[in-house]
């Protein structure tokens, strides 16, 4: 079974580079730049990980995690956040968050964690 | 949903909390106050030090200088008092009483009534430090004198007299310069130059109820007199050197006080500098780390590509250093902007063409622009770079909370304060998506797909340059129903004035 992803950035540039990256290593990606449309596509589509950037227009990466959680509570997420903050990684995993990774980061340490948590 | 009001907001910056979470945030209370910036510590404003000595000196002189002159007036008076009780008693002696009852009431012959005041008059004059004295009858007729010029004489409107005939016993200081001639008695004697006692004493029938005559004696005690300067001089050290000990102790206390104030002032400024730099830093991390994180990912993928996917990532790195570049441009004019001088300026004017410098943008997100501008005019006192520059970071944010369309209203209004001068509220509303209480609010620089070009540092900055502008920001929003940004600036009184 291919390995489904959902990277939800607003860096649309960025996400389309993750999207790249992970698709080489034979992953399902999909994109939103919005955390409604993340959800939206959660909802529908169930993704096995999730890839969550915590700047997002409108709610922000921890508000959607917690409704990600609800409406796929089997997906993984693996935070992304820009200020580096241990405060804002520890709220991630207290929130569920499996991993947090601080931007700029190696697009195969994101691949490695991926592969990861789909084991 | 709640309402929550966000202070100050940097895109990975902490943010206030809403009011439901206030004890989370420990913050507490009404956050809908919107943000003030923040508060400046001006040690000269005023100084606690220098104000208490300057009042203190006055008050503990003035208070001193009452205190002083009240308790010495009743220091002579009590004294004086009691020298003239004394007397009274003296007189009163059943010895000396007995040989003036009859001559009072004249109910005896005439030789026996010399002979009695003779008797009577020799114990007065027999006292110490007496000068004159004065015998008076019931109706104020002077029966014996020490001179005898004033024998039988009758002098209109002596109120001691009638004082003492009134049964109360008299007693007073003449001083030689204030010496009141407008008693007669005081013509006949001659006491000028000379500091004196005088005494006015009933003198009482045998059952000593009724007064029958006065006596009035002048009297020179100098002991007593010494005894009363010593007193008043003693009070008036007294007063003095406490109050330089109630001073010195105070001025200490105030001046210790004033020092822990200034200290702690001093504290609160610096934490609250380190709490904007830590804002700051925040924010400038954050908007140069995601660009880097493209930049990285971009050249991590060139590798593998074609070559046009990787002459186009090529591009990608290029656009994200303009990007870069471009947002710390922004963040240093920003920072240049404050220290333009404030002008005169078109409130309505400056957000038209502000607006409408981002048409484009606006068109593409199929934005409608709904106008509520006063039709006053109205003029605020402000650096017109500094706030275009803030009014362009909160329009490009609204519009970006708004991809697919949506309202954006400016509006306008001038409140009158009276005394206070006037103030110009310019408010940017827009039906996005609103905030949540966990959102950030922030203006980024946008790379060319995604997100529009701004400011990026959000309120924090923008808070302290309308503080020092003389203004303030507040944010309201709600959820689902959209933000609504309210810049309030100082206004031009002859413009706005009712």
């Amino acid at each position: 079974m291919i390995p489904h992803v959902l990277v939800i950035d607003d860096e649309a540039v960025f996400a389309r580079n993750v999207c790249i990256y992970l698709e080489r290593g034979g992953m399902r990606v999909e994109i939103a730049n919005t955390g409604e449309a993340g959800l939206d596509l959660v909802g529908k589509h169930q993704p096995q990980v999730v890839v969550l950037d915590y700047n997002l227009p409108g709610m922000d990466g921890l508000e959607a995690l917690a409704r990600i959680r609800a409406l796929a509570p089997r997906a993984r997420v693996i935070a992304m956040t820009g200020s580096g903050e241990n405060e804002l990684a520890a709220r991630f995993r207290a929130g569920g968050a499996a991993d947090c990774l601080s931007k700029p980061f190696a697009l195969g340490s994101l691949r490695e964690r991926v592969e990861s948590l789909l084991q | 949903m709640n309402t929550h009001v966000i202070y100050g907001s940097v895109k990975g910056a902490k943010l206030a909390q809403p009011a439901n979470a206030a004890d989370r945030s420990g913050t507490g209370g009404d956050v809908r106050a919107g943000v003030a910036g923040v508060p400046r510590v001006s040690a000269g404003a005023f100084n606690l030090g220098r104000r208490f000595a300057l009042v203190s000196v006055v008050v503990i002189f003035a208070v001193g200088i009452a205190t002083s002159a009240v308790l010495s007036r009743f220091l002579a008076t009590e004294m004086l008092q009691r020298d003239a009780e004394v007397t009274a008693q003296f007189l009163r002696q059943s010895s000396i009483q007995k040989h003036a009852e009859s001559y009072f009431l004249r109910n005896g012959e005439q030789a026996q009534l010399d002979r009695e005041v003779e008797s009577y008059s020799a114990a007065i004059m027999g006292m110490a430090d007496l000068m004159r004295a004065h015998i008076y009858s019931y109706s104020g007729r002077i029966l014996w004198s020490s001179d005898a010029r004033a024998i039988q004489h009758t002098f209109a409107r002596n109120p001691d007299l009638e004082r003492a005939v009134a049964g109360e016993t008299v007693a007073h200081i003449e001083e030689p310069e204030h010496l009141d001639l407008s008693k007669p008695e005081h013509r006949f004697a001659n006491l000028s130059g000379q500091q004196f006692a005088e005494y006015y004493i009933p003198v009482r029938d045998a059952a000593g109820g009724r007064v029958i005559g006065v006596v009035e004696l002048y009297k020179k005690p100098d002991s007593l007199f010494a005894s009363i300067r010593a007193g008043q001089q003693l009070i008036w050290l007294c007063t003095l050197g406490g109050g330089l000990l109630i001073y010195g102790v105070l001025f200490w206390l105030v001046r210790s006080g004033d020092r822990v104030i200034r200290d702690q002032q001093r504290r609160i400024a610096s934490s609250e500098r380190y709490a904007a730099i830590g804002e700051v830093t925040a924010a400038v991390a954050h908007n140069i780390r995601n660009p880097l994180a493209t930049i990285r990912s971009s050249a991590e993928l060139m590798s593998g590509e074609s070559r046009d996917a990787t002459l186009a990532m090529s591009r990608d790195i290029v656009d994200q250093v303009d990007r870069l570049e471009g947002w710390i441009r922004g963040l240093l004019d920003h920072a240049r902007a404050g220290s333009g001088a404030a002008d005169s300026i078109d409130a309505n004017e400056l957000l038209r063409r502000s607006v409408d410098g981002m048409r484009e943008e606006v068109s593409r997100r199929r934005v409608a622009v709904r106008w509520s501008l006063q039709a006053m005019q109205p003029r605020v006192r402000v650096d017109a770079a500094t706030l275009e520059s803030v009014v362009k970071a909160i329009t490009v944010s609204a519009l970006a909370q708004m991809p697919d369309g949506g309202t954006l209203t400016v509006a306008t209004r001038g409140i009158w304060q009276g005394r206070s001068g006037s103030r110009i509220e310019i408010s940017i509303s827009d039906t996005g998506a609103g905030l949540s209480a966990e959102s950030s609010y922030t203006s980024p620089n946008v790379p060319p797909s995604s997100k529009p070009h701004g400011m990026g540092v959000g309120l924090p900055i923008m808070a302290r340059t309308l503080k020092r502008m003389g203004g303030a920001i507040g944010v309201h929003s709600m959820p689902g129903c959209g933000t609504s940004v309210t810049l309030t600036l100082p206004g031009v009184e002859e413009v706005t004035a009712p």
